[in-house]
């Protein structure tokens, strides 16, 4: 077995995580990634940003960093000071020899260091260039610099969960810019696949904004036609009862989620109150939307009556019904499903031993993936790819390190 | 002229609801034919008839349409094959054989039961790409079970990650899990298409509801993975970063800070006439200011709350160091300049709506332009024209196949 980009060369210009992540993905794929990062700043701001939103610490022993690495796992390091002008060419000369150029920079920078599509295409036209903005290239805020968090604003995402009563909430997980980064590797072998059959490369271009506008789909396209204002979801007024989650008595939290309305007979009658299926207050669906806060609040306190495991026997016991555990972001560690799905694998760290890793999240049954591996020093590649990609010698490497153009 | 990017690629879709379908669309948009099938005995897909999904939004219609099942199948062919039936099954087998991808979202032991397994399909066309997707994953106590975008929200961790301490865990209405799981889906059978260029050889992918949702997070699970913290919330009132948050103004709506660099700092505070709070000891570093944060965020509280947010807008696009945007709803993107610039949202001619907005492809390709959005079909609106025109069937023999409950 080979893996799918088995050969497929991939430079990557890149900071934070729509960018980076793409590269990820590609390399799991089986690219080889090299990433240009800037000396003069030490590398990607991520390398030693300890809080990322001041909130969790990411720092890790051999004065590492935890953002830096998910986002590198296994790529290679150079430090090309684009603004140098043979640092610039050496770049050039990398992208040349490229099947894939990735990049998450502000417009306007990347004309200003002549790194643009048009620049680039003459140099390789069978190259794929990928680019990811903030806001899309057109528009007012075409030029503009953003992040995820921009692009959940923008978006809507952040009124997406929590009741009325809530103020926007911002969601942890970092949606716009892991939606980005599918995207770019999406658009990524999209064009390569296209190439295959045309022999030409292109520029697929796709922002942060159109990414979170887009992981949310069924609220922006459905809200399109029916032209309603989107409504928050409050789980005490919840309309749906089935589709609701509930609080059991060891303070863990079961979703039911099922929205089939035929399943509401057998579903009271499995929650052990059979006597609501005749009460009048929630006969049809239309009696249930009424009543909805009553029927929350009865169903609460019946929940409240076990713990979550035995509700979870119960509920078992009906094939057909959709319900799930709310687990909490550590729980993942420990969950039997996961693993048995090599949804998170442990690999082999250089410095840190074995440590928990979050895998490719597609299985091929006849491509190989490329095991994880450390994500590179700054500038760990230099000697090795200016001599063995570009061909120079040591000399000039040493040459082009003492002008500043390689950091 | 050039043309779409899977112009000639061939898709069989048997899928319900939301993941599988909209994997569907999305090769569409990139110019693939996609052929749905629908089971006759039940009047089609499940989506048609589903008015209230999680109870709040109606999705009902003009013409008796449905905007969920819409969104989830522009420009597919529909045809009703009733899959229980050995005749039934065979013509879908006929079908596939003809496609390069078979895409579906039921669940195993239901695939395996009507025979349409990897297994199975793959005796018939070596060559097919087979996307399988499930709620929990091919292995494990849940393979089999049944699940959705809410299943997955909750199991994945998502619903602990908006909201503070004393919120009960949120649920997301934008779909992140099934829609991410679409994603993914496109994406792996692009992948494996262009894998299949080189090696000549089809195979099976798979990808889960609770995959995409743990994917879709991907940058707190792998943290949480490495640094085994608990893993916290954001309030906005204790954030670790006053600058990585979001204030209401004094025309209530909302503005979102994102800056996360020390030096955002001073030039925040210049361009907002809080020079006074560089000096201030409580906020002298970012570790100051992270301990501090919910004594800073009380001062910015009061001081969005001076001005509307058109206003602050202005004062902050005065340094382009700095990055804020306005916190919107979805309703506010049909309107948004910037989203329509991009043609993030576009206009189609649809026969029984008119002219009527629908959300593009979030990519683009300068050298392959995406195939035009179509309404879905009506439910077994192509079959007699797949029937005919892909497997050759005379009309007497596609009438009797109707007769019969087959196809419908």
């Amino acid at each position: 077995m080979e893996a799918p980009l088995d050969g497929i060369r991939v430079v990557e210009w890149s900071m934070y995580a729509t960018g980076p992540l793409c590269g990820v993905m590609l390399r799991d794929l089986g690219a080889e990634v090299i990433r240009i990062e800037d000396p003069s700043r030490g590398g990607d701001p991520t390398r030693n940003m300890r809080y990322v939103a001041g909130i969790t610490d990411c720092q890790m022993p051999g004065d590492r960093n935890a953002f830096f690495e998910v986002m590198n796992w296994g790529k290679r390091s150079v430090t090309f000071n684009l603004k140098h002008p043979q640092g610039r060419e050496m770049a050039v000369r990398l992208i040349e020899k490229a099947d894939v150029f990735t990049l998450n920079i502000r417009p306007p920078v990347v004309r200003k260091l002549g790194l643009d599509y048009e620049s680039l295409r003459e140099r390789n036209p069978r190259l794929i260039y990928a680019t990811a903005s903030a806001y899309g290239e057109e528009g007012p805020q075409g030029d503009r610099s953003g992040n995820d968090f921009t692009g959940q604003a923008r978006s809507g995402l952040m009124f997406g969960a929590g009741s009325d009563d809530h103020p926007p909430l911002y969601h942890l997980g970092g949606f716009p810019d892991m939606t980005g980064a599918t995207l770019l590797a999406h658009s990524v072998i999209s064009a390569l696949y296209a190439r295959e059959r045309s022999g030409e490369g292109q520029k697929v271009e796709m922002s942060n904004l159109s990414a979170a506008m887009w992981i949310q789909y069924w609220a922006v396209s459905n809200q399109l036609l029916l032209d309603i204002p989107w409504p928050r979801q409050d789980r005490q007024h919840a309309k749906q009862p089935m589709f609701n989650h509930y609080l059991c008595a060891d303070d863990e939290w079961i979703a039911m989620a099922t929205v089939k309305d035929e399943k509401w007979p057998s579903f009271a009658t499995l929650v052990e109150r059979p006597e609501l299926v005749d009460d009048a207050r929630f006969k049809t669906v239309e009696d249930r939307k009424e009543n909805s806060a009553a029927l929350v609040s009865i169903l609460e306190e019946q929940f409240a009556s076990k713990p979550r495991a035995d509700w979870e026997i119960i509920l078992g016991s009906d094939e057909s019904l959709e319900w799930q555990r709310v687990q909490r972001l550590p729980d993942l560690q420990n969950d039997p499903q996961v693993e048995a799905n090599e949804y998170l694998i442990n690999m082999e760290h250089p410095v840190w031993g074995t440590v928990r890793a979050q895998n490719y999240p597609i299985k091929f049954s006849e491509s190989e993936l490329r095991s994880r591996e450390a994500a590179p020093d700054l500038g760990e590649h230099n000697f090795e790819v200016l001599t063995e990609e570009l061909g120079c010698s040591s000399d000039e490497v040493a040459e082009l390190m003492s002008s500043g153009a390689v950091g | 002229m050039a043309k779409p990017l899977l112009d000639g690629v061939k898709v069989v879709e048997w899928s319900i609801y939301v993941m599988g379908p909209l994997a569907g669309v999305m090769l569409r948009d990139l110019g693939a034919d996609v052929i749905k099938i629908e089971d006759p005995s039940t009047g089609g897909e499940t989506l048609r008839g589903l008015r209230y999904t999680n109870g709040t939004v109606d999705a009902q219609m003009p013409g008796g349409r449905n905007a969920s099942f819409e969104i989830s199948n522009w420009g597919k062919r529909s045809v009703g094959l009733n899959l229980k039936s050995p005749e039934g099954l065979e013509l879908a087998m006929q079908l596939i054989e003809k496609a390069d991808v078979f895409l579906t979202n039921f669940r195993e032991p239901v695939v395996e039961r009507i025979g349409l397994d990897y297994e199975a399909v793959r005796k018939r066309n070596p060559q097919i790409i087979y996307a399988g997707s499930s709620a929990f994953g091919p292995e494990g106590p849940l393979a089999g079970r049944p699940g959705n975008d809410y299943t997955g929200q909750a199991r994945s961790g998502m619903m602990w990650g908006p909201g503070k301490d004393e919120d009960p865990p949120l649920y997301h209405t934008g779909a992140p899990c099934d829609i991410g799981g679409s994603t993914l889906l496109s994406h792996g059978i692009t992948t494996a298409l262009y894998a299949r260029e080189r090696t000549g050889k089809g195979q099976m992918i798979d990808v889960s509801n609770l995959g995409a949702g743990m994917w879709f997070q991907y940058w707190a699970v792998g943290i949480n993975s490495l640094v085994g913290q608990s893993w916290p919330r954001m309030d906005r009132r204790k954030p670790g970063n006053a600058l990585w948050n979001h204030y209401p103004c004094g025309d209530g709506q909302w503005l979102a800070l994102a800056n996360l660099l020390p030096e955002n700092w001073p030039a925040f505070c210049r361009v907002m006439g809080l020079d006074h709070l560089m000096e201030d000891e409580r906020f002298v570093d970012i570790d100051a200011r992270r301990r501090n944060a919910e004594e800073l965020v009380e001062l910015l509280d009061a001081h969005f709350m001076t001005r509307p947010r058109a206003d602050w807008e202005e004062i902050l696009l005065r340094d382009p160091s700095l990055a804020f945007e306005r916190v919107q709803r979805v309703e506010d993107l049909a309107h948004d300049e910037q989203v329509l610039a991009n043609d993030y949202i576009t206009e189609i001619d649809h026969p029984v709506y008119g002219k009527t907005r629908v959300q593009n492809f979030p990519m683009t390709f300068e050298k392959n332009p995406l195939a035009e959005r179509q309404p879905a079909p009506d439910f077994g609106e192509h079959t007699f024209e797949i029937l005919s025109e892909e497997l050759g069937l005379s009309p007497e023999q596609i009438s009797e196949y109707m007769g019969a409950g087959v196809a419908g």
